[in-house]
């Protein structure tokens, strides 16, 4: 009997748990109609199409980040990286609030340039990469520092700069960990629930005027609506979010 | 903002409708809570259409001006949005007269006509009309009730707080800005419980009437 593989299946069972009580009552005794309709679609939409915009942001502004860290060990910055998530992440809404508002600078320069972050496509957006691009850094930083810098080093020692080496020989071949990086980037802005719903609990802009995040949708059917529909809508959500979480899995192993 | 004060100090419909049009013209942003989850939405978007039905004779005459603007925001409760209206992301919220009063906010006295706060005009208020997600909703007086759950957990401590609300409420939910029924009155489809049928004796409460849509 190997009991460390007993005990941490055990764990992980146990773990999974109250995902599949929801499973169950979700798809059985407490299925409402309204946890798979029309609005529960379009939410859900807005989540996977804000999520995965803020992943390619995170992707396109946080990989020279995650590189830069595993080939500079500097525990200030990466502490710094860590701020967004070790923090309540309604605080994270509540500084993006002020941040926009009209009444600060920082607002009022935002809306002189056109840019509106309260219950807008934008504000969902940046919220997301706010709490995502720490997870992107952290699980990218490790690929980065497990690389052979050897060809690194044979480009710098050409005269290729840091950021010229980073593009033409440190990307191409990272491709697969970056995706796999974006993808659990995706998985956590999907699963964001605090600083959006003070941010963007509805979004009023077209194509999804006075649509709610996913998340939020659940706890205003949980709020509103009673148990059921906030359960059968949960397991439309997870229905959905749980291929993500194991293409990451089957994107990293190739 | 202005509009809407000097309409107030005259009372004037030629000024609420300056006031009420340039509030509906997407100059500002207008917060209302969603009228599905929050009463206070619902009250939000009705008592625009009493206005517009007082003022231009249309009840649709500054709702739908504001909806096609898109200058409503709203959210999930009137509550919930204070701190975003403080932060300046809109200019006015439909909220009650109680809670502006309890959020210390700055509020406007609308005409009886429109606020939904007289119910002797419980009529003319349920000619407004709005579609939610349940059906059709009319218009009508909002009237603050309390009761005590069947099950409550705590039920002689909330018996003794309906009974301190009744006695002694008056000055307590005027300070909010509420205007309390003298004496308060009970509405019921059961027998009340002994405590209640005790203050109706002692015409400490009268009867209202029945509970009902």
């Amino acid at each position: 009997m190997n009991w460390l593989r007993v005990i941490a299946l055990s764990f992980l069972f146990l773990l999974l748990v109250p995902i599949l009580v929801l499973l169950y009552f979700g798809l059985g005794p407490l299925r409402t109609p309204v946890g798979y309709g029309p609005e529960v679609f379009r939410s859900v939409a807005l989540s996977l199409v804000s999520s995965a915009v803020a992943a390619t942001v995170d992707v396109v502004a946080f990989t020279p980040l995650a590189y830069y860290l595993a080939r500079n060990r500097n525990r200030v910055t990466e502490s710094l990286v860590d701020i967004p998530v070790s923090i309540p992440h309604p605080i994270i809404g509540v500084a993006l609030l002020v941040v926009s508002s009209p009444i600060t600078p920082t607002g009022a320069f935002l809306i002189s340039i056109g840019i509106n972050l309260f219950n807008s496509i934008a504000g969902l957006v940046i919220a997301l990469v706010v709490v995502s691009a720490p997870i992107y850094v952290k699980s990218l930083q490790p690929y980065f520092e497990s690389r052979d810098p050897s060809p690194e080093q044979f480009a710098m020692g050409l005269g290729a700069s840091q950021l010229r080496t980073f593009f033409t020989v440190v990307l191409p071949d990272s491709s697969r960990s970056v995706i796999s990086g974006a993808l659990l980037a995706m998985s956590r802005g999907l699963s964001e629930f605090g600083s959006i719903a003070i941010l963007a609990y509805y979004v009023l802009q077209s194509p999804f005027y006075g649509v709610n995040p996913a998340s939020v949708l659940i706890y205003q059917y949980y709020s509103y609506f009673g148990l059921g529909a906030a359960v059968t809508t949960s397991v439309t959500l997870i229905v959905i979010s749980v291929p993500l979480a194991m293409a990451v899995r089957f994107v990293r192993r190739g | 903002m202005s509009g809407f004060e000097g309409a107030a100090k005259s009372n004037a419909a030629s000024d609420w409708s300056s006031a009420f049009a340039s509030l509906a013209s997407g100059m500002v942003k207008v917060g209302i809570s969603d009228p599905n989850a929050d009463p206070a939405g619902l009250r939000g978007w009705l008592v625009l259409e009493a206005a517009g039905s007082l003022y231009e004779g249309n009840q649709s005459a500054y709702a739908a001006p504001l909806l096609h603007e898109k200058a409503n925001v709203t959210g999930s409760a009137a509550a919930n949005m204070v701190a975003p209206l403080q932060a300046g992301q809109f200019q006015f919220l439909f909220t009650y007269r109680s809670a502006a009063i309890a959020q210390h906010l700055g509020y406007l006295q609308l005409d009886h006509r429109v606020n939904l706060g007289d119910q002797k005009l419980a009529s003319s208020y349920a000619l407004l009309t709005y579609r939610l997600a349940s059906g059709l909703t009319k218009g009508a007086p909002i009237i603050l009730c309390m009761t005590v759950p069947t099950n409550a957990p705590h039920a002689s401590e909330a018996m003794q707080f309906v009974q301190y609300l009744a006695k002694s409420s008056g000055p307590v939910v005027s300070a909010y800005g509420l205007q309390p029924f003298t004496p308060p009155l009970l509405y019921n489809n059961t027998a009340p419980p002994p405590f209640v049928s005790q203050m109706l004796a002692d015409g400490v409460v009268a009867q209202g009437g029945s509970l009902g849509p």
